[in-house]
């Protein structure tokens, strides 16, 4: 229990949590779950009532991401005049609180924030989203039926690094603040909203994790996957049968909140205008690695679906000490193919010695 | 915080065309107040506004300032409509990026160059540089072989201007050679070269059918692995290692690369 690095911890009652988000969009834009169809997103909400904050089975839909690398991301606008082409960056500078995020997607956040900066390259896109968001935890009392972060050290709630975590104590939220950001959001003029932590808090919020931990159905010994990668120990055939099933949809890399593999292209609006793009990519399309000319160094499925578990499990692990996967299951509820992250390493585990 | 993915708007100057699908474009910045500092094997990400961006290697030596020059094969949309343009046409530059060759490391040595196509372009930057500063070097050899007589690019050069301070032999793959009448693949011109391993370094590049003949060949006339160097090419986006388009494994060839030894290369052995 020791590890958990909130610098203040206070509480808020559950009845508090609307008029608390009334007053964050009195001054800033605010996303929060929402409901869709059955499914729960989240959205950017312009009322507090939007936001959906009864029980729901997690993670949501789609991570958020989104939010900081979007599908469609306009990063130039050109135009071209009399004087010469003039190019704009178009740098988002929208601040933003985001409520009910889940420890797996923080924990991607923050091993996004790894590779955006690496090698002394800064993605001035990502970072300045990343500045201007605050980010509010909701950690999991209970966890999917496909979610292995508990494995996957990312969770079931965030140990560091967050603005605020909130823990479900049945009538109110413990309010464990980690940051600036995260005082910001709780004091001042939010202040009123909230009162002192309950006596047991240390106690509750330890059983509590017990109870969610024990909770977990899907098992995924991660780093002996990224042993077996090390050491060249899974067989090829292992490979070619579950490339074989892969449809080609993307649909694996675009709901993984670790999945950062983008695109660019210009799109023109007439002769004299238009934008440069980044769109998500993915590394099991053929296009990926295609050549003018033809060549194309990953030509075979096989290749391009290890490509995707040798990055993820291993390469990653190497630069960052993480690994490129959360465990957040979303690739297990998606994959048509049934050869996700979670079945795969299974597959590897029982066979590939 | 820079971003990374601002280009500099810079300006056609000259073109020259090379061969029916080669130009070859003088370029300088808009602005004279940026200047151009780079290392030979370098690239520019090119921006065609509208038409995206694509890696274009550098072939003018450093030792050769005010300009810049890239030598375009029409291979695609964003290199057919860089072929459109005219003198004073405004495209985009970001970079340089890459490695770039160990210039430290070949100091003092003899430098056999083996190029082919449109390969011979990277090198060029090198040949060049190594002419101008003849003095680092020992002897300079360039092998160049190309498609066609019509395929060479640079053909003054080949012909004429580098044979002053370096042996250079070309072959073609069919047809007639006017150059030197040599027919045949480059790997035919190694056994005509005779280096001294333990003096030479060498650089290769060319279209990916052909490094691993060479580089093998090479090996085989006793250089060290070490002592190869080549080139990688990979699909790019970014050219500075966030889109993750060019990994070998757990290298980029836009971060790490695009100049690697054999020996490198042959820890590559994931292509995934
Ligand atoms: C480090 C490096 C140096 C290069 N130097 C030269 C050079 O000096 N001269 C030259 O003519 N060509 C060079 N190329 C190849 C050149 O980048 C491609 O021919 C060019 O990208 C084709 O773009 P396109 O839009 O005309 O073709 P399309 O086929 O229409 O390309 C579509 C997209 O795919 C990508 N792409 C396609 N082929 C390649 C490729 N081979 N490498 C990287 N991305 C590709 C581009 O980003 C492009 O936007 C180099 C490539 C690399 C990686
Ligand atoms: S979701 Fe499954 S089928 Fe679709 S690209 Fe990913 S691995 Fe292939
Ligand atoms: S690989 Fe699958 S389980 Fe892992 S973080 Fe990505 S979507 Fe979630
Ligand atoms: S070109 Fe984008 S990672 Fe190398």
């Amino acid at each position: 229990m020791g590890q958990v690095c909130a610098i203040e911890t206070k509480a808020i009652t559950k009845d508090n949590i609307r008029p608390w988000l009334a007053a964050m969009l009195e001054e800033t834009k605010v996303i929060a779950p929402e409901e869709s169809h059955g499914d729960i997103l989240y959205e950017f909400i312009d009322s507090a009532e939007e936001a959906f904050l009864d029980h729901y089975e997690v993670p949501p839909w789609m991570s958020i991401k989104r939010f900081f690398f979007p599908q469609m991301d306009t990063i130039l606008k050109y135009k071209k005049g009399p004087a010469g082409i003039i190019v704009e960056p178009a740098v988002s500078e929208l601040k933003r609180v985001i409520f009910g995020v889940r420890a797996c997607d923080h924990t991607a956040l923050t091993f996004c924030d790894k590779w955006y900066t690496a090698d002394g390259l800064k993605d001035v896109y990502y970072l300045k989203r990343r500045e201007n968001s605050t980010i509010i935890n909701l950690a999991c009392n209970k966890p999917g039926k496909n979610c292995f972060c508990v494995y996957a050290d990312s969770g079931p709630f965030a140990k560091t690094n967050f603005d605020v975590q909130l823990v479900d104590f049945g009538d109110e939220y413990l309010v464990e603040i980690g940051s600036p950001k995260g005082r910001a959001i709780t004091g001042g003029r939010y202040a009123a909203l909230f009162k002192p932590a309950p006596q047991n808090a240390e106690e509750k919020r330890f059983e509590l994790l017990l109870e969610s931990k024990g909770q977990f159905k899907t098992f995924v010994d991660q780093s002996t996957v990224t042993d077996k990668l090390k050491k060249d120990e899974v067989p090829d055939i292992l490979w070619e049968n579950m490339a074989k099933r892969c449809q080609n949809c993307g649909g694996c890399s675009y709901v993984c909140p670790c999945c950062i593999c983008f695109n660019v292209v210009d799109k023109q609006i007439s002769e004299h205008e238009g934008y440069r793009i980044r769109t998500w990519d993915n590394c099991t399309f053929a296009g990926y690695t295609l050549m003018a000319g033809g060549h194309n160094p990953r030509g075979k499925q096989k290749d391009r679906f290890m490509r995707r578990y040798y990055h993820k499990l291993f390469y990653e692990f190497d630069k960052f000490g993480e690994r490129g996967c959360v465990g957040c299951g979303r690739c297990t509820t998606t994959c048509p193919g049934k050869i996700d992250m979670a079945r795969i390493a299974r597959s590897i585990l029982m066979r590939g010695a | 915080m820079e971003n990374l993915y601002l280009p500099k708007i810079a300006m056609i100057d000259k073109i020259s065309q090379e061969t029916p699908d080669v130009k070859m474009f003088t370029i300088k910045y808009k602005d004279p107040k940026d200047e151009f500092h780079y290392q030979a094997g370098q690239f520019f990400m090119v921006s065609v506004f509208g038409f995206g961006e694509a890696p274009i290697s550098i072939t003018s030596s450093p030792t050769r300032k005010g300009f810049v020059e890239l030598a375009v094969k029409n291979a695609g949309s964003l290199t057919a409509e860089l072929h459109k343009m005219r003198p004073g046409a405004e495209i985009g530059l970001r970079g340089p990026y890459g490695n770039g060759f160990p210039l430290k490391d070949l100091k003092g040595f003899d430098l056999l160059f083996v190029g082919g196509g449109i390969g011979l372009a990277p090198l060029r930057s090198l040949i060049n540089q190594a002419i101008d500063e003849k003095s680092n070097y020992g002897r300079i050899m360039i092998l160049y072989g190309a498609r066609t007589h019509a395929d060479m690019v640079f053909k003054t050069e080949v012909s004429q201007t580098w044979r002053k301070a370096a042996e250079v032999i070309t072959t073609v793959d069919m047809g007639e050679n006017l150059c030197d009448g040599n027919v045949g693949l480059v790997t035919t011109l190694l056994p005509k070269v005779k280096i001294d391993v333990k003096k030479t370094k060498t650089i290769v590049c060319g279209p990916p059918v052909m490094i691993p003949f060479v580089l093998s060949d090479l090996s085989k006339m006793g250089l060290a692995d070490t002592d190869i160097i080549s080139t990688l090419e990979r699909h790019m986006k970014c050219g500075v290692c966030k889109c993750n388009h060019c990994n070998i494994g757990p290298k980029y060839v836009c971060l790490d690369g695009p100049v690697f030894t054999y020996a490198e290369m042959k820890l590559m052995t994931r292509e995934f």
